[in-house]
């Protein structure tokens, strides 16, 4: 049936039912199927559907009216839309498979030499676990931009549809990741290349002190040893953004010269 | 006392003609649009669905006379379940519990008919069945040949490795 739908269907119904499958997992396993599902899955109208059935188009204008039909952005492409906004959880289910998804577009940009545009990363509002650290591997140059989703509701006009990845609790309007673990060197983030925006979303550490000096950080960022002599170190902004942390090593550390800009956040340590 | 909805003779492919209420062949766009353009004519009877079959026909009634008494639930893009008993009625999940040669041909009649429930319905079925599926569990489900070389599989591969990292 799916060799029929394929080669018999018109677009929209595969778009549809890769836009049901889920976005990217569904792609990347669909485009390993066979040849044709391969040039199905990497349709501009695959990325239309995609990017309608998520919203995506809404990130770039998020107080507007939903328009009828709408366009991605002047000048780019349903692809870029779609590459460049990453979901979580809804395109990616954990934000430390929405890094390695950035760090691989990253790098395939890279690959090609096309001039690499920041990506974006949305985490809807309310609480995230964060089982592992999270390390972000992201190429020289790489602007890597981590935000909490707007909060739309009725009264922007979107209307009370369930599906919606846009409506979130206004009680809740931002994203919490919350990180408890007992090992050592486990910083939530972890980066030494690239530059990184945290905007807008609560973020708390918790890292259980068994061990007097387990060496944890909310946010480690480390120059590669041998950088390249051209690389702008590592840097990272923090913009409206509130962390805390119970870590025996600080809350954000900054090695080798690594740079943090802080603007209008919140960070202490709590005993 | 109720008074008896007119209907209209939906005809198949084969000529096979079926009555149905109007409420239930307004269903359908395409119908409704036909209707439209002939609403000068009261005595338009039948409409001709070439692209449907019989039995497929037959399928798309009982689900537009259903949907009628109980709308189907608006299924969320993407899927949260495998299980269409999760994301709809009970009535949708065994509807769609066919054989896959007519789930296409309900698929493409919906999408002909342009009846938006049941086309999200029979899409989201087949998105359910690859959803969290290896592509060899794929191909062997709906019985696809690989017809990439090794080359080119090492390459697709390559490019999706992040995915199968995380």
């Amino acid at each position: 049936m799916l060799t029929l739908l394929v080669s018999e269907a018109p677009q929209e119904i595969v778009s549809s039912i890769l836009a049901f499958a889920g976005p990217h997992s569904a792609l990347v396993t669909m485009a390993r199927v066979n040849k044709a599902w391969r040039r199905a899955a990497h349709h501009e109208a695959t990325y239309r559907a995609l990017c309608l059935a998520l919203n995506k188009h809404r990130v770039l204008h998020p107080y507007d009216q939903p328009h009828p039909h709408p366009h991605p952005h002047q000048g780019t492409c349903w692809r870029s839309l779609f590459q460049e906004h990453i979901l979580v959880p809804d395109d990616c289910s954990t934000l430390t498979q929405a890094m390695r998804l950035a760090s691989h577009l990253f790098n395939r940009e890279m690959g090609i030499k096309r001039n690499r545009k920041p990506i974006t990363v949305w985490i809807r509002p309310g609480t995230h676990s964060v089982n592992q650290p999270v390390l972000v591997a992201l190429p020289e140059q790489a602007c890597l931009r981590i935000k909490t989703l707007p909060p739309f509701t009725n009264a922007h006009g979107v209307g009370p549809h369930l599906q919606d990845p846009m409506e979130v609790d206004p009680s809740q309007p931002q994203a919490v990741l919350i990180m408890d673990t007992r090992l050592c060197n486990s910083h939530s983030f972890t980066f030494n290349k690239g530059s990184i925006t945290l905007q807008h979303y609560s973020r708390v550490q918790v890292s259980l002190l068994l061990k007097q000096k387990n060496q944890n950080a909310a946010i480690f960022i480390q120059q590669k040893i041998a950088p390249t002599p051209s690389a702008p170190p590592p840097h990272c902004l923090l913009d409206n953004v509130s962390i805390t942390s119970i870590s025996g090593k600080g809350i954000i550390n900054r090695s080798q010269g690594g740079q943090v800009t802080i603007s209008d956040s919140y960070v202490a340590r709590l005993w | 006392m109720d008074v008896e909805e007119s209907t209209i003779n939906l005809v198949s492919a084969e000529g096979d003609s079926s009555p149905v209420p109007l409420s239930v062949a307004k269903m359908s766009e395409l119908v409704r649009s036909m209707m439209d353009e002939e609403a000068e004519d009261d005595d338009v009877k039948e409409i001709p669905l070439p692209n449907v079959k019989s039995q497929v026909l037959h399928k798309v009634i009982e689900f537009c006379e259903h949907h009628l008494k109980e709308p189907m639930t608006e299924i969320e893009k993407p899927l949260k379940s495998n299980s269409m008993s999760d994301v709809v009625q009970k009535f949708y999940a065994d509807f769609v519990d066919i054989e896959q040669v007519l789930l296409f041909e309900l698929i493409l009649a919906a999408n002909y008919m342009d009846i938006k429930p049941l086309l999200d319905l029979t899409c989201a079925t087949v998105a359910s069945m690859i959803k969290g599926k290896t592509p060899e569990d794929i191909r062997t489900t709906f019985n696809i040949t690989n017809d990439f070389s090794p080359e080119e599989e090492a390459q697709v591969r390559e490019e999706n490795k992040w995915c199968e990292e995380a």
